[in-house]
C-alpha cells in the first residue's frame, strides 16, 4: 500500500492553527502554504485599511496585492520578535501612503468633490451630520483627511476607526505613544473644525459656536 | 449635555477627558455603544465631537471569493517577479521587489534561473525514463554518464516548489539509456545498485506524495491536486 509521506492539504490544515508569526517563519522556510493562509487571514484588515486610505476598493486592492507579494518578497527580514500585525501594517501604510502621493499629483484639488456635495446639499433640506448616509460620510472624510498630515491621518485611522491601541498605533507607525497621542489630538481638532467650516449645513447647530 | 434617558452620560465631559488624556476615558466604550441606538445621545455625541461622524465610514466586505483572487493576483505578481529576473539573465531582484527593500537573502539568487534549468533538466529526465521504459527500473543499469545524483534531485526538488519533508534515504538517483547534459554522477555502480530508483518531482502544483516499496525498490508517486483519484 503506497504510504502518504506528504499531504498539501494535511498540511494546509495545520497552518489554519499556526499563529501569524508561525507563519511568517515558515514563509522564510519557504512554504508557500503559509503565504497562502496569511493572504486568507490579512486580506479583509488590510483592503478596510487601505480603502480607508484611498477610498478607492480598486485601488485598495492593488496595494494589498503589493503589500502581501511585499511580504514574502522580504520574509527573510522579518524579525520574530516583531509583532507581525506591525509589520504587515507598516509596509501597507508605507505603499497606501505613496500611492496617495502619485494620486495626489495627478488631482490637484478635491474641488469636484466639493462641488459634487454641494448640489447634494443644495437639492435637500437641511440636514444634520446624523442623517448622512455612509457614502457622503466617506466623500467628506476624503476631503477633510486630505488636510491632515501623513502621520495624523494614520493615526486617526488605525486609532479611532480600526480600533488600535496608542501602543500598537506607534509599533505600527514607528513612532512613541505620546507621538501618537499628540497626532491624535490635533488631527481630531482639524477634522472638528473642517467640518464645521465647510460643512456648516451637516454641522449640529452648536458646534460653530463652540469650535469657532 | 446629556440624553434625557441616559443622564448620566455627560457627552461634552467625556469629550473633554479624552482630549486630554489621548485615551478613551471610563464610561467612553458604553457611551459609544448607545450612539447608534439612541438618536439624542447620538445627536449630543456630534455636537461635542463632529469628528465621531467619521465612526461611519462604510466597511468594506471581503469574501471568500475576493480571498481566493487576492492569493491568485500575488501568485502572478511572484511568477512575474521570476519571469523578469530571468529575463533580465540577473540573479534576485524582481519587479515588486525593485524598491526600498531588498529581494531577501542571498539563498534566493538566481532563483529564477535554477527554477527553469530544474524544470528543464526534469523535462528531460523524465522523457528519457519515459522512453527508456521498464529498464528505468533495473537498477542494473547504472551507466553513470547518465545518472542524476541524489543532490541534484534534492535542489530540483527544492526549486520546483516541493516543500514536504522527503523521507530518509528517499532522494536516489534517476537512471537512463540517454546523457543529460552535464549532470552526471560521481557514484559508483555498486551504490547506484544498491539505491532505489526514483522518479519526478518536477510537479510545482504537486499535493500528495506518496511512497511505496522497500530497500530494493522505492517508489515515489507526485501527485498533482488536480488528479482526481
Amino acid at each position: 500500500m503506497p504510504e502518504l509521506a506528504y499531504s498539501a492539504n494535511r498540511h494546509r490544515q495545520e497552518l489554519t492553527e499556526a499563529s501569524d508569526k508561525e507563519l511568517l517563519l515558515a514563509m522564510q522556510e519557504g512554504d508557500e502554504l503559509a503565504l497562502d493562509e496569511l493572504i486568507g487571514r490579512k486580506t479583509g484588515p488590510l483592503v478596510q485599511l487601505a480603502y480607508r486610505i484611498l477610498g478607492d476598493y480598486e485601488e485598495a486592492r492593488d496595494v494589498v496585492q503589493v503589500t502581501l507579494f511585499r511580504v514574502w518578497e522580504n520574509r527573510d527580514k522579518f524579525n520574530p520578535r516583531w509583532s507581525p500585525n506591525t509589520w504587515i501594517y507598516r509596509i501597507a501604510n508605507n505603499l497606501a501612503i505613496d500611492h496617495l502621493r502619485s494620486r495626489k499629483s495627478r488631482e490637484k484639488t478635491h474641488e469636484p468633490v466639493r462641488q459634487h456635495l454641494r448640489q447634494v446639499a443644495d437639492s435637500r433640506d437641511r440636514r444634520s451630520l446624523t442623517e448622512l448616509h455612509d457614502d457622503e460620510v466617506m466623500e467628506i472624510f476624503q476631503e477633510l483627511a486630505a488636510e491632515l498630515t501623513e502621520k495624523q491621518r494614520m493615526v486617526f485611522m488605525l486609532r479611532e476607526i480600526e480600533g488600535l491601541s496608542s501602543k500598537e498605533v506607534g509599533e505600527a507607525l514607528g513612532c512613541r505613544e505620546s507621538t501618537v497621542r499628540n497626532h491624535l489630538f490635533n488631527a481630531r481638532k482639524l477634522l472638528r473644525r473642517e467640518v464645521v467650516r465647510r460643512y456648516p449645513e451637516y454641522a449640529p447647530a452648536d458646534a460653530g459656536e463652540e469650535l469657532a | 449635555m446629556s440624553c434625557r434617558e441616559h443622564p448620566h452620560t455627560d457627552w461634552r465631559a467625556l469629550v473633554a477627558r479624552r482630549d486630554e488624556s489621548g485615551e478613551n476615558p471610563a464610561g467612553w466604550d458604553e457611551a459609544m455603544s448607545r450612539i447608534d441606538a439612541c438618536g439624542d445621545c447620538r445627536r449630543l455625541a456630534l455636537m461635542a465631537d463632529p469628528s465621531l461622524v467619521f465612526r461611519r465610514l462604510p466597511r468594506v466586505e471581503t469574501g471568500a471569493a475576493d480571498v481566493e483572487s487576492m492569493r491568485q493576483a500575488v501568485a502572478s505578481l511572484r511568477r512575474a517577479s521570476r519571469v523578469t529576473a530571468v529575463d533580465e539573465g540577473g540573479p534576485g531582484r524582481g519587479v515588486e521587489s525593485g524598491g526600498a527593500e531588498s529581494g531577501g537573502a542571498g539563498s534566493r539568487r538566481g532563483d529564477g534561473l535554477r527554477r527553469v534549468a530544474a524544470a528543464i533538466l526534469l523535462a528531460a529526465a523524465g522523457l528519457a525514463a519515459w522512453l527508456a521504459g521498464p529498464a528505468v527500473l533495473d537498477p542494473a543499469n547504472t551507466d553513470p554518464a547518465a545518472i542524476v545524483t541524489t543532490a541534484e534531485l534534492g535542489a530540483v526538488a527544492a526549486s520546483s516548489g516541493f516543500t514536504g519533508e522527503l523521507p530518509s534515504g528517499m532522494a536516489p538517483p534517476l537512471t537512463s539509456d540517454l546523457a543529460i547534459g552535464s549532470v552526471t554522477s560521481r557514484l559508483s555502480a555498486e551504490d547506484l545498485a544498491s539505491r532505489p530508483v526514483f522518479e519526478g518531482l518536477s510537479q510545482p502544483s504537486a499535493a500528495d506524495v506518496y511512497q511505496v516499496g522497500e530497500e530494493d525498490l522505492l517508489v515515489v508517486m507526485v501527485v498533482d491536486e488536480t488528479l482526481d483519484i
